[in-house]
């Protein structure tokens, strides 16, 4: 099912760019906001999500009627307090890939924005996954850790493979991974979000599991990066 | 394959989870469990005859090599242990099918690899093909009686395992597609899109199975009805699913209802999808026992496809001509330099000016016009939706580019010669494409309109023979050149004419050819365009960039009463829109227009100096300059990204401009480049926007760039590397798992030339870099900039 995705921050679109403050001319401002259109335009949100019980095992952490064990300290700090996870993935769908490729041909400007409109569409979508996962538990009293993907921390990006393989996700919503592990289409995510009893105290900095930490642009120009880390 | 009496045949439900319910779908491998548990496999195919199935499908959706890697299971194994417990099924069930005569078939069921191929993934359409070649070899040594392709998103991969099944089988084949409720597949193909395809590809049956519930379908299916004349087959799932729970929301009985409405339309072949159960197909055949579906035959169109676009020609469609070398020097260099990227900007660009189909030729003496072709369509088709005429005299490119087609293309061309015809013919049905005969033979082009409507009478019956309709054959009557041979004008449109009229064919022209040689050409071309549709002409082959021409096929159709109220004519030219988003100033200067990244006034600044300057002044005292402040502005932080780019792209026009008219003249020697640059994205990394941005950026500060594109083995870097003595690599890579590809290619880079190597990419940070043994890291394109600067000076 086709998910509708209302807006994109015009804010975090420029932050994606580089931007740092400097005057926007009129005609550039314009190009973004045509950009926004058109991403809002061609894009296929989807994204899909269940629960698991799970088991804390020496090799690592078992998704219950699954074949996936999350390996890894980064995961099990991070699902320290959860009984039970939600599996979540989310993607926007092969024609924004080839748009961004026509355009990189003979408008790469106009490339590099839808570019950047396509990563801040993915992240609305899996914010809004996560916002709707958020009540559901919000009714049984309980609250939710933030998502954590695959390749955060030390938790192996082949964890893709059987995550997908779990949610059905080539099926449902067209989510695959490539022999390097990419996920295809490219404006995809997986991730997991760890139940937990009530609302968590532990700061939770994403920073802290960001392999980019010590070399950041966003933070480099004074802000942080809100959520993930997309190509 | 078929009954003549038009029966419905009735097909299963659902495998998977039927297994599931049964707690049997838990290993990574679900297909095991025709090893592990073949008796529970046997019980449902039983349960599912015994419910009136007529073909009961394997229960190897999922089993091929790339699923099965590293699980300890083989293809083969699970296939003829599959294959094995269907036969002992029907064998079990032998006296209640005799009781009511009755058989039944058993079809191998093969569904998507479970990756995606290119351009979206990584797969290869090659790798594709051996996927299920060994599928179907392997099934057809067990014994199945048809092969299935179902649950398929990709038409292309649909295409790979339909070749492989046709090449090493004579199975009938089943292929289904599987659709969302918009009409499209999760890769974007449509109904018509695939109807098209699959029909022409010559499968027994096409259709459509899973992800929607009978209801939702019967719209898309009621379309396909109308897009082939092949029996059509149609699985729903048992409704929808739950989001919370997983269940379907349908019952028994009301897929069965749902599902009696089917024959109706045309539908020959029902069954059922996830979710669905022998009781459903029971259900479904009380509801349809009597049935008949009622067959449609549709008429007889000429339509081409891509994947997403569909092409009826029932009208003047404008066929763009431009990427072809043939007289022009700059696409020669193009075709010359591998400049892939050039060849894509014509079609894009015709795209714009709209032509609908796109002529493809990359013809040029002392290249590998095969694997270029192939190449290039493969190119094209990842960034443009149009159908494409594939154009060469080699039947080895025709076939390259055939094979890997995603959609129905046509081909240019076959002529009266039985060599010819004999050659490509077979190309042309075995690939399922539609063809242009030209009308001349082995005694060339006949002076009089008749013997030209006697070639294409040839033409047409030799297609017949080879099972190519009608409508799938386009005639070319021959445009010739009227400063030579001004009798022969008229001939060609009397031929046009006749061939229309008396052989009811679709017709197709190059146009420009005619005014070869004379003064302002466009003015011959639009006259004699217009003469030529006035006589039935429906494929001009012409430039799409002349806005006299198109401004002919426009109000031809307006006059021809086929743009109803002049829609498009209004549309098209009430306003005159401008491709840029402000006026430019006359008094902007070349350095002005790059730094402030204005495209049209670096194009005509750099038209204006060249009068007066050399290309490599220009380039030296204008552009690198110019965008050097750029680089240096974007690192002060003063501009950002898409600012960047925007002077770079200026940059470009202006190169444009200048390699025009450099390969025009050519009377300086190389002198353009400051040094050449080999780009690359690793073997395993598709990801390339970040190589696409240095790209621009580079090759507009004066550098020649060899762009390899994206997932290249090492072995082709490194090819290139030492063919054209390359001095600067640029290798990107996105991922951990990429860069360790990347240290392997360094490496190798490292051990066989000396050539220095600079590396960027998302994860990389200069450490990292220097740490897999790269020269430099680049962090962005300014960085790549001074880096190139550093190396090969500029």
């Amino acid at each position: 099912m086709l998910q509708t995705i209302p807006r994109l921050s015009y804010g975090d679109i420029l932050r994606y760019l580089g931007y740092r403050n400097t005057d926007i001319p009129e005609t550039l401002e314009n190009l973004i906001r045509n950009c926004i259109d058109l991403t809002l335009q061609t894009i296929q949100a989807k994204s899909i999500f269940h629960r698991y019980p799970i088991s804390v095992l020496p090799e690592g952490i078992a998704v219950s009627g699954t074949n996936l064990i999350l390996e890894g300290q980064s995961i099990r700090t991070h699902l320290q307090q959860s009984q039970e996870i939600f599996l979540l993935a989310g993607t926007i769908g092969v024609e924004i890939d080839k748009l961004i490729r026509a355009k990189m041909v003979v408008a790469p400007d106009e490339g590099v924005i839808l570019d950047s409109c396509a990563t801040v569409a993915i992240e609305t979508l899996m914010d809004m996954t996560e916002e709707n996962i958020r009540d559901g538990c919000s009714r049984n009293e309980e609250s939710i850790t933030w998502r954590f993907s695959p390749g955060y921390g030390d938790l192996p990006l082949d964890t893709h493979t059987n995550l997908l393989a779990a949610l059905d996700a080539f099926k449902k919503i067209g989510l695959t991974v490539s022999r390097s592990l990419m996920l295809i289409p490219s404006k995809s995510v997986t991730a997991i979000i760890g139940v937990t009893q009530k609302v968590i105290k532990i700061p939770q900095n994403r920073c802290d599991t960001c392999n980019k930490k010590s070399n950041c642009m966003f933070q480099k120009a004074g802000f942080s990066c809100s959520s993930q880390i997309k190509a | 394959m078929f009954e003549s009496d038009q029966s419905v045949i009735l097909l299963d439900g659902a495998m998977g989870t039927e297994l599931q319910s049964m707690g049997l779908m838990t290993e990574r491998i679900p297909e095991a469990v025709n090893r592990t548990n073949p008796e529970a496999v046997i019980h449902i195919h039983r349960r599912y005859i015994q419910s009136g199935a007529e073909i009961i499908y394997t229960n190897t959706l999922g089993v091929n090599q790339y699923k099965l890697n590293g699980s300890g299971y083989l293809v083969k194994d699970l296939i003829q242990a599959a294959v094995e417990n269907a036969k002992t099924a029907v064998a079990q069930e032998k006296n209640f099918l005799n009781s009511s005569n009755r058989s039944v078939k058993i079809a191998l069921d093969c569904g998507p690899i479970g990756t995606m191929l290119k351009p979206n993934g990584d797969l290869s359409f090659n790798e594709a093909y051996a996927i299920f070649q060994e599928i179907v070899i392997c099934g057809k040594d067990a014994g199945a009686d048809l092969v299935v392709f179902e649950t398929f998103t990709d038409l292309l991969e649909i295409k790979a395992a339909i070749l492989a099944a046709k090449e090493n089988s004579n199975l009938p084949i089943f292929a289904s597609m599987t659709f969302e409720e918009n009409g499209r597949t999760f890769s974007g193909v449509s109904i018509p899109s695939a109807a098209i395809t699959l029909t022409a590809l010559g499968v027994n049956a096409l259709g459509i199975n899973c992800s929607l519930g009978p209801d939702q379908i019967f719209p898309l299916a009621e379309e396909m009805t109308t897009w082939t004349n092949l029996p059509i087959l149609v699985k729903p799932n048992a409704g929808m699913p739950n989001l919370y729970t997983g269940k379907y929301d349908i019952s028994p009985d009301d897929f069965a209802e749902s599902m009696s409405r089917f024959p109706e339309i045309g539908i020959h072949l029902i069954g059922g999808c996830c979710g669905t159960t022998p009781e459903f197909i029971r259900k479904t055949k009380e509801k349809v026992q009597t049935g008949q579906y009622a067959k449609i035959l549709n008429q007889e169109r000429t339509v081409l496809c891509s994947s997403v676009k569909t092409v009826v020609v029932d009208q003047v469609r404008i066929v763009g001509e431009r990427i072809n070398p043939t007289g022009k020097k700059r696409f020669k260099a193009a075709i010359a330099d591998h400049d892939i990227a050039y060849i894509l900007n014509q079609a894009i660009e015709q795209i714009n000016a709209g032509a609908e189909i796109l002529d493809v030729n990359v013809g040029m003496p002392g290249i590998d016009e095969p694997a270029l072709m192939a190449e290039v369509v493969e190119a094209i088709q990842s960034v443009c939706d149009a159908p494409l005429q594939i154009d060469s005299s080699d039947p080895k490119a025709i076939e390259a580019a055939l094979r890997t087609y995603n959609g129905k293309p046509l081909v240019n061309s076959v002529n009266g010669e039985d060599k010819i015809l004999h050659t490509i013919l077979p190309l042309v049905k075995k690939y399922g494409a539609a063809v242009i005969g030209l009308t001349l033979d082995e005694n060339g082009i006949p002076q009089t309109a008749n013997d030209r409507v006697r070639i294409a009478e040839k033409i047409i019956k030799t297609a017949a023979v080879y099972g190519i309709p009608k409508q799938d054959v386009i005639i070319d009557c021959l445009t010739l050149t009227v400063s030579a041979q001004q009798n022969q004008a008229l001939e060609t449109l009397q031929a046009v004419h006749l061939v229309k009229e008396k052989l009811g064919v679709k017709t197709i022209l190059g146009v420009s050819n005619v005014s070869f040689g004379l003064p302002e050409r466009e003015i011959i071309n639009t006259a004699f365009l217009t003469m030529a549709l006035t006589n039935g002409l429906d494929l001009p082959i012409m430039n799409p960039n002349n806005a006299l021409m198109v401004g002919a096929v426009d109000a031809f159709r307006v006059l021809s009463n086929t743009d109803l109220n002049a829609v498009q004519y209004i549309a098209a030219h009430n306003t005159v829109q401008t491709a840029e988003p402000i006026l430019v100033p006359s008094t902007l200067s070349l350095e002005q227009a790059v730094e402030n990244g204005i495209k049209q006034a670096a194009a005509e600044m750099t038209a204006v100096l060249l009068r007066s300057m050399t290309p490599s002044q220009i380039i030296d005292h204008f552009l690198i300059p110019s965008l050097e402040r750029v680089g240096n502005r974007f690192e002060r932080g003063e501009i950002f990204l898409p600012q960047l780019i925007q002077s770079a792209t200026a940059a470009q026009a202006s190169f444009e401009v200048i390699k025009k008219e450099f390969f025009q003249s050519k009377t300086e020697q190389n002198t353009l480049s400051k040094g050449k640059i080999v780009l690359a994205t690793v073997k395993g990394d598709i990801h390339d926007i970040g190589k696409n941005i240095v790209k621009v950026v580079l090759e507009n500060s004066g550098y020649e760039i060899i762009d390899l594109g994206k997932d290249v083995p090492d072995e082709k870097i490194l090819e290139t590397i030492k063919n054209e003595k390359i001095q600067l690599v640029g290798l990107s890579a996105l991922m951990t798992t990429t860069v360790k590809n990347m240290e392997t290619t360094i490496e190798k880079i490292r051990k066989q030339t000396r050539c220095k190597i600079v590396v960027g990419g998302a994860v990389l940070t200069e450490s990292y870099a220097l740490s897999i043994g790269a020269d430099f890291y680049a962090k962005d394109a300014k960085a790549a900039m001074d880096i190139a600067k550093n190396v090969l000076g500029g």
